[in-house]
């Protein structure tokens, strides 16, 4: 509609013909704004209308606490299904993590089996989703080896009682196919082909090692989620789980990297100098790589001050030394330490591994070393944290001395072990003067069975 | 039948030489210090008599404390058919007005706060024991260490400890140091009663 000024003076008629063109043009420009507006304001909306879609699922998606995982767990586990009371036998609860979900700021609960190797890789992922927990087995068979630079091989997706949910063969990566189920008749727990065909994934390529949302939980939504698989396995890639599993972690190799270690390598050399003396010296180790000396506290006591960020201790156990007295004879009086952990060193190590379970320091980076003139040693540990009492270990000094006045110094110190420690996992092992590494455990004979590492 | 008899004579002998083939007590150190341990079945004997002279009760006073120790001998048990004759040592320390410090001397064999014999040293001049206290994880642990003369008519007996050397978390102890040892560092000489 258009307006006419009235304190514009009076228009001629050609005058008043050119307004009428105009004012007919402005009206035209004016509707043809308020489509534009329209429809500009229609395509907002629907992005709007995206945007909630993400953000409605990142609402509905809850981090499963580690309490409510084992219950969950707990209650599948007396479930009538033999598989999925199977599964629970092999969880190993103990290394439950909660691993970022990119894209989101809830976490994925993920719980490893015991039985992971360098060949297969099962965790099981719990997530709450809309109030109900969410939950499958994710299992990696590798072509060759976990590597976080891209991986290679199959991923499995699997009900907790064993159903067949989805599967992807990757290289280098990439999914490149899907395992998808030709016959609803077939076996569901067919894992490697058999019923199972393998289809060319269509469209955009889908990472392997940031596995989408959907390609776990199958019937979700969850566009824009991601959840890294490899990161926790190998210790790296990106996965930045609050206490990342370190499945296949042998403590030989990871003795290996300490010998590769230069740091490491010079401070065992440099103990190694000190055996002669007569009080004990030492180092602390702290996970992020440097030593600390150990002090002595008065005359015979070296000092250790455990911390929340301490993963393991070398210390020396001196040669046999003199002391200040003399025999009615004039001989010197000598004593001779046992050159093997000693009861102290035992309760300090358990000590660290527990330090480490409360810190969400990787257990298998803990270790206690002793370098001697019968040789250097070091203490690893292999069992459940959780069984780790709290106990005087000092208090079975008299206990220990026993073993060692019939017994060489590995068999008594592992006979020691065995009959006395109230845990189950701490392992030997020493570090030889050719660089390589032997395990020592106890045979059935009672003899010292060696096992190269 | 006079085969039968060679055979079955023999095979006791040597059984009977297995059950107990006898080492003097003071060869254990040459066991140690090979440290390959001692071979199944061998019995660490005093046949030499050498832990019998320091069996009795020892009494003396050093920094206005009074030292009791009671010394017996007696046959450890260990394990492979290995046993071995030992020294145990229970004490009694009092201040001078009668306040007893500590007091082992009527605890059973099997007690850890009774100190253990271990071995003599090569040429059997003096004896070393294992010794913990009621905190050995503040420091009281370590090797007692007793001699005798040789030839003496009262014979005094010269004991001191050498306390453990171990890793601690001092913190852990009381007032955040190294407990006291009651046992003296130095070596004290006793008198047998």
């Amino acid at each position: 509609m258009g307006l006419i000024n009235p304190f514009l003076p009076a228009f001629s008629e050609i005058e008043k013909v050119n307004y009428n063109i105009m004012n007919k043009k402005l009206q035209k420009f004016k509707a043809l704004k308020k489509v534009a507006l329209f429809g500009f304001m229609l395509v907002l909306t629907n992005c709007q209308v995206d945007d909630l879609g993400t953000k409605q699922l990142n609402d509905d998606i809850q981090t499963v606490s580690i309490d409510e995982a084992k219950k969950f767990l707990a209650r599948s586990k007396n479930s009538t299904s033999s598989k999925m009371s199977n599964i629970n036998e092999n969880l190993d609860l103990d290394k439950i993590t909660q691993e970022k979900l990119n894209g989101s700021d809830q976490l994925l609960t993920v719980i490893p089996f015991k039985t992971n190797n360098k060949f297969q890789n099962d965790r099981v992922l719990l997530i709450n989703e809309k109030n109900e927990i969410k939950s499958v087995v994710f299992s990696m068979y590798p072509d060759d080896k976990f590597d976080s630079s891209g991986f290679s091989g199959q991923i499995f997706i699997y009900s907790l009682d064993g159903n067949f949910i989805n599967g992807y063969r990757a290289k280098d990566g990439i999914m490149i196919t899907q395992f998808v189920k030709t016959d609803k008749k077939a076996s569901p727990t067919a894992k490697l082909g058999g019923e199972l065909n393998e289809v060319v994934i269509p469209g955009r390529p889908k990472r392997a090692d940031a596995v989408q949302y959907d390609m776990i939980y199958s019937n979700a939504g969850g566009q824009g989620m991601s959840w890294d698989t490899v990161g926790g396995i190998t210790g790296g890639g990106g996965s930045n789980g609050t206490n990342p599993p370190v499945a296949d972690v042998n403590p030989c190799d990871k003795i290996k990297e300490q010998i590769n270690n230069a740091l490491f390598n010079s401070k065992k050399e440099e103990l190694s100098k000190k055996t002669g003396e007569k009080g004990e010296t030492g180092y602390s180790q702290s996970k992020n790589g440097p030593f600390t000396a150990l002090n002595m506290s008065g005359t015979d006591a070296l000092n250790i001050d455990i911390t929340d960020d301490m993963i393991g201790f070398m210390h020396t156990h001196v040669d046999e030394y003199e002391s200040n007295e003399v025999d009615p004879d004039g001989n010197i009086q000598i004593r001779k330490p046992i050159k093997m952990f000693s009861p102290a060193d035992v309760g300090i190590f358990l000590g660290l591994v527990k330090n480490a379970k409360t810190n969400n320091v990787p257990i298998a980076n803990v270790y206690g070393a002793m370098v001697s003139s019968s040789g250097v040693y070091e203490l690893r540990f292999n069992g459940n944290p959780d069984n780790i009492e709290s106990f005087n270990w000092k208090k079975l000094d008299e206990v220990y001395k026993t073993y060692f006045k019939n017994e060489s110094l590995e068999i008594g110190f592992l006979k020691f072990l065995e009959e006395n420690g109230n845990v189950s996992g701490i392992e030997l092992y020493k570090i030889n003067k050719n660089g390589t590494t032997t395990k020592k455990t106890l045979g059935t004979n009672k003899k010292v069975v060696e096992t190269d590492c | 039948m006079k085969n039968i008899i060679k055979v079955t004579c023999l095979l006791m002998i040597v059984f009977s030489c297995k059950g107990q083939q006898i080492v003097p007590v003071e060869k254990a150190i040459e066991y140690r210090d090979a440290g390959n341990g001692v071979p199944d079945g061998i019995y660490l004997k005093d046949v030499n008599n050498l832990l019998d002279k320091y069996v009795g009760t020892w009494i003396g006073s050093v920094d206005a404390k009074s030292y009791t120790f009671v010394v017996s001998k007696y046959k450890n048990n260990l394990s492979r058919g290995v046993s071995q004759d030992e020294l145990l040592i229970r004490f009694l320390i009092t201040k001078s007005d009668g306040t007893i410090i500590e007091d082992t001397r009527s605890l059973p064999d099997t007690s850890p706060y009774v100190i253990k014999g271990d071995y003599f040293n090569k040429t059997a001049s003096y004896y070393t024991s294992n010794y913990m206290g009621k905190n050995p994880e503040c420091g009281q642990s370590g090797t007692i260490f007793i001699s005798l003369p040789k030839k003496s008519v009262n014979p005094q007996m010269k004991l001191f400890l050498m306390p453990d050397r171990d890793l601690m978390d001092v913190k852990k102890c009381p007032g955040q140091k190294v407990a006291e040892q009651v046992l003296p560092i130095k070596s004290i000489f006793l008198t047998k009663q």
